[in-house]
């Protein structure tokens, strides 16, 4: 059975987040007086989603190393997202990414109050990535520069539990039509099975939302065509914690959602972690 | 007159060292008290919390399991578990796992002599770990699972912050007592071991005596390769295994 490998130190599994940087994504995202760019609220589903992923890997003062990051961000430039020590980095153990975000704030989050009720409590939260909105969308280039980093990764690993690339975009690519080398990646695989691409567009219109669909049949657009065919299948691991956050995914669904709404992305993060929750 | 015999092995997962093991077991003979504990990975410190649940169950001067008395005992060894890192300077993710706490899976169990011709027994268990009690090769009780299949479902475990809910980690704890007689075998078993025993043991006759054979007078080198054959057919799920097994013999 596929992606049933046992994620250890010694068999980690690796994550890539491509995150669009262009210029639109400074847009508005969301309703109402909180709505952000989509660039901020990105960079905060990102940073909470390494900030949960460091947690999973740690029990006490020391993190162990089940998972390699890369994030890699595109629009004037492509190239990693990492800021502070780390910038420039491209793979990394997660216990380097837990001792080196640019910098820690200071947010308050609710706690049990251990009598039924919660308890604001001030906590520190780790920043690695902060909003870029500039340039175009060099999304060929991008997807070239994951398929270098999956080859010198699967080169080494490869009986692992195979890597996910989860990538953001909120417009089509600038520089030719993505689909060839995002297949390629596809076809790249462990013995545990194939590279897994999640594919999230986001849009600041809040209509026309399109979640997982097993098909590219009523699709808006050629674009959205496009994103759908080089997006893996959903497979079973995934789909226990797609079900336990309310999706409902149809046989044969695909990682992909097209108009994503901030509900929807920050679900398509947590889906798409989900070999986090495998040990 | 009868008497306990016991052995206990604690095994890390495979890629493990001894100190990455976040099972715990303790026994004590002479008191007739035994326990296994599972820590959550997950969660701050579990390995410490369960070895520390383990250690009071067997080692303390009396035992309850009157809920009030239990949730005060959980209570005070949670404080003294989070006392151990008072003015640490702990990096951000330490700080924040260390105000859910610690989790563990437990399973203890209690004999007292009757009459010398039976023992009574005290079970007190939460979440995954599990105790089978058998005579004459057959299981008479099997707390708290019955079937392999009811493995893998995130159980409630005992928190060492204070919980949000107290009735509901009550009415989760599972409490029996029963009467062992001679030749009576206990098991405690973590959950990995004790879910691979329901489904490819305990209904095999012969795989079951060898299991009890190795147990009960193995070398620690033959438990370990047993554990290792059995992980490598992908029959038992590689985590840690920590099991108990006690055995009500004639006094020598």
């Amino acid at each position: 059975m596929p992606y049933n490998a046992e994620i250890s130190r010694v068999n980690p599994t690796c994550f890539i987040l491509l995150l669009d940087q262009s210029g639109s994504m400074n847009d508005r995202f969301g309703a109402g007086e909180g709505s952000q760019s989509k660039a901020q609220f990105l960079a905060d589903v990102t940073n909470r989603t390494l900030h949960d992923l460091v947690l999973r890997c740690s029990s006490t003062e020391e993190v162990k190393s089940y998972y390699e990051i890369a994030i890699l961000g595109y629009g004037a430039s492509v190239g990693s997202a990492f800021g502070g020590s780390l910038a420039g980095k491209d793979l990394i153990p997660i216990s380097e990414v837990a001792n080196n975000p640019a910098r820690v704030e200071d947010r308050m989050k609710r706690v049990s109050d251990g009598a039924g009720g919660l308890v604001e409590q001030k906590v520190k939260f780790p920043i690695w990535v902060d909003p870029q909105a500039n340039g175009g969308t060099p999304m060929c280039e991008a997807l070239k520069k994951v398929r270098q980093i999956l080859n010198e990764w699967l080169a080494i690993h490869k009986t692992a539990f195979p890597p996910t690339v989860l990538h953001i975009t909120d417009g089509e690519s600038t520089d030719g039509d993505p689909t060839e080398i995002g297949k390629n990646i596809l076809g790249l695989s462990t013995s545990d099975g194939n590279v897994l691409i999640c594919n999230c567009h986001v849009s600041a219109q809040s209509v026309g939302k399109v979640e997982y669909p097993n098909s590219d049949e009523g699709l808006p657009d050629n674009y959205a065509r496009t994103l759908f065919g080089f997006s893996s299948p959903v497979p079973a691991p995934f789909r226990q914690t797609a079900t336990s956050l309310g999706v409902n995914l149809k046989e044969g669904a695909r990682a992909f959602v097209f108009n994503a709404d901030p509900v929807s992305l920050a679900q398509f993060f947590e889906i798409g972690t989900r070999p986090a929750n495998l040990r | 007159m009868h008497v306990l015999e016991a052995r206990r092995f604690l095994l890390p997962k495979a890629g493990n060292s001894r100190d990455d093991c976040e099972d715990s077991v303790c026994s004590s003979v002479e008191r007739g008290r035994f326990a296994v504990a599972d820590g959550a990975t997950e969660a701050f410190d579990s390995r410490r919390w369960a070895r520390m649940l383990t250690k009071v169950w067997t080692l303390a001067r009396s035992l309850s399991v009157e809920p009030g008395v239990l949730l005060e005992t959980i209570d005070r060894m949670g404080r003294r578990l989070d006392a151990k890192w008072e003015h640490r300077d702990l990096p951000w993710y330490a700080q924040e796992k260390r105000l859910s706490g610690a989790y563990t899976a437990f399973a203890g169990l209690a004999f007292e002599n009757n009459s010398g011709q039976e023992y009574r027994w005290l079970f007190m268990g939460l979440g995954d770990c599990c105790m089978f009690h058998e005579r004459d090769g057959r299981l008479v009780e099997s707390i708290p699972y019955v079937s392999p299949e009811e493995f893998g479902f995130r159980p409630v475990l005992v928190p060492s912050r204070s919980p949000g809910d107290p009735k509901k980690l009550c009415e989760e704890m599972r409490i029996l007592t029963g009467v062992a007689v001679i030749g009576d075998v206990f098991l405690l078993l973590s959950d990995a071991i004790a879910c691979w025993y329901l489904r490819h043991v305990v209904n095999d006759a012969g795989r079951r005596q060898y299991f009890h054979d190795v147990l009960k007078s193995g070398t620690e080198e033959e438990i370990t390769r047993l554990v290792a054959d059995e992980r490598s057919t992908g029959h038992l799920r590689n985590d840690d295994v920590a099991v108990v097994r006690i055995e009500i013999i004639p006094c020598r």
